[in-house]
């Protein structure tokens, strides 16, 4: 990969990993500095990886980043441990796509961090799977479960009657 | 299989008995469960149901309403990804080589002509400054080639070239004294006298340093008007004498130890203004930053810094590329 190529890459790819981050941690600082390390250690290895297969890579260390800053605050939620009671909080707003970005942060990191692939940046499942170091079948049932917890919520908070 | 046969083991044979209740454990596709349902009505949402699995759901949607619109509304849980852009973008960009090479040989360039356009400009602003102070000279537009002197005695200068005539319409000079002891300065270069102003500022007092301040304006307007001439007439000018530097008597110099440049150019800036001031290197700077911020749109910001008596001790630069503070002396300003 090129000088040129790897400025393409911040400017096509940045805010896209920016937002996929930002919205499985919800702290706009931690995920600047998780994308701004992605970046520093794709710099490190430019002329190693070839453009085509950048933006997986942007995706894949910066998930493996994130949880790694995510396990070092201790905030992490395991899948085993989730409660599912956490879903039910009131809700009184009415534009759907905000509901479900708040719904989205009561979700487990993996099922909010797959879901955010795939209605993001449309990643098939094993892609998602590539980048999350999951196997398909987890990846499927990880956003299948995801996604019924969110109507789940909808419709628990009155969103959906 | 020989062996088998020759020893003749028992066999166990299967009875023929049957799940009492193995038909009642059938179900149909009817029968999942609303958790069982919500899970394959999120696949199928997802595109990820194929062959018999869309089958049965396809067949329960298509039975029950009430499931149909349930699965439906897996359909409108779509996440919409938002406008955020990402702050730190531009920390992230790395200097592209042509980029690099830009900057290293155009911004200079461009520096250096803003310098030079700034210099030349200084020296005609100067000459200004000089004719609104002083009653001596005055100055219009055209400053390089008219000269005006009011003085209490009259000078008359007269030139003896017969191509005079030809310049007097479009480059006129005009040299006016009033005062009694009129000096006659012959010349060689073409200069019209203009008498008949000559009384109006007869009343006032003569000063020995009048005659001397006269004197310099003639020869700087003779200085000036051959410089005009030089560049608006060039055929004519090839008739005349050229100018000599050595002609110009500056009237303040700085020290040999100063920088090169502003020597150079406090000697010029005297000897047209007459002052003993020493020019001012960060004025000169200040303006070519700001000529080039008007040219160009950049915010570049010069500072001059100074202590508490009042003295400058070093100039801040700062740029958007460059930022940096130059400590200031008196040798070298």
């Amino acid at each position: 990969m090129t000088v040129k190529e790897y400025n393409n890459a911040v400017r096509e790819f940045g805010d896209h990993v920016y937002r996929f981050i930002l919205h499985s941690i919800k702290d706009s600082h931690r995920a600047d500095d998780i994308v701004q390390d992605t970046y520093e250690k794709l710099w490190l290895c430019v002329t190693e990886i070839e453009y085509g297969a950048v933006k997986s890579w942007l995706f894949s260390t910066a998930y493996n980043r994130m949880i790694d800053v995510i396990r070092k605050d201790s905030r992490i939620i395991g899948i085993e441990y989730y409660d599912d009671s956490s879903l039910y909080a009131d809700e009184n707003s009415s534009d759907l796509n905000e509901v479900l970005h708040r719904a989205l942060e009561k979700l487990p990191a993996v099922q909010r961090s797959v879901i955010l692939l795939r209605d993001y940046e449309g990643y098939n499942y094993r892609e998602i799977g590539e980048i999350t170091g999951l196997s398909e079948a987890q990846v499927k049932t990880y956003i299948f479960r995801g996604r019924v917890a969110l109507r789940n919520y909808l419709v628990k908070t009155s969103v959906w009657q | 299989m020989a062996v088998t046969e020759d020893m003749d083991f028992p066999r166990l044979t299967p009875s023929d008995g049957r799940l009492p209740s193995g038909s009642r454990l059938f179900r149909g596709p009817e029968e999942l469960t609303d958790e069982q349902f919500d899970l394959l009505s999120a696949a199928w949402a997802d595109d990820a149901l194929e062959g018999e699995a869309l089958t049965e759901l396809e067949s329960v949607i298509t039975a029950d309403n009430r499931r149909r619109l349930r699965a439906e509304s897996f359909h409108r849980l779509r996440l919409v990804a938002g406008s955020e852009p990402w702050p730190g973008m531009r920390s992230c960009l790395r200097p592209e080589p042509g980029r690099v090479s830009f900057r290293r040989t155009i911004m200079p360039a461009l520096m250096a002509a803003a310098a030079m356009l700034a210099l030349i400009i200084a020296g005609p602003a100067s000459g200004r400054l000089h004719s609104k102070e002083s009653s001596g000279v005055a100055t219009s537009p055209e400053a390089m080639a008219v000269a005006e002197i009011q003085a209490s005695h009259p000078i008359v200068v007269t030139d003896n070239r017969p191509d005079a005539a030809e310049i007097q319409p479009s480059h006129p000079i005009m040299v006016t004294d009033s005062r009694p002891d009129a000096a006659e300065i012959p010349a060689s270069h073409p200069i019209i006298t203009a008498e008949g102003r000559a009384g109006a500022d007869g009343n006032r007092p003569a000063a020995d340093n009048r005659r001397d301040e006269a004197a310099r304006a003639i020869h700087l307007a003779l200085v000036y008007q051959e410089a005009a001439l030089s560049s608006l007439l060039p055929v004519q000018s090839n008739q005349m004498a050229p100018v000599r530097l050595t002609d110009i008597t500056p009237v303040y110099t700085l020290p040999q130890e100063k920088n090169w440049m502003l020597r150079g150019i406090t000697m010029i800036a005297s000897a047209v203004t007459g002052k003993e001031k020493e020019i001012d290197g960060y004025a000169i700077a200040s303006s070519c930053v700001s000529g080039i911020n008007n040219l160009l749109g950049w915010e570049m910001e010069l500072e001059k810094v100074s202590n508490k008596a009042g003295d400058p001790v070093a100039v801040n630069f700062s740029s958007s590329l460059l930022s940096f503070t130059k400590p200031m002396n008196k040798i070298t300003p």
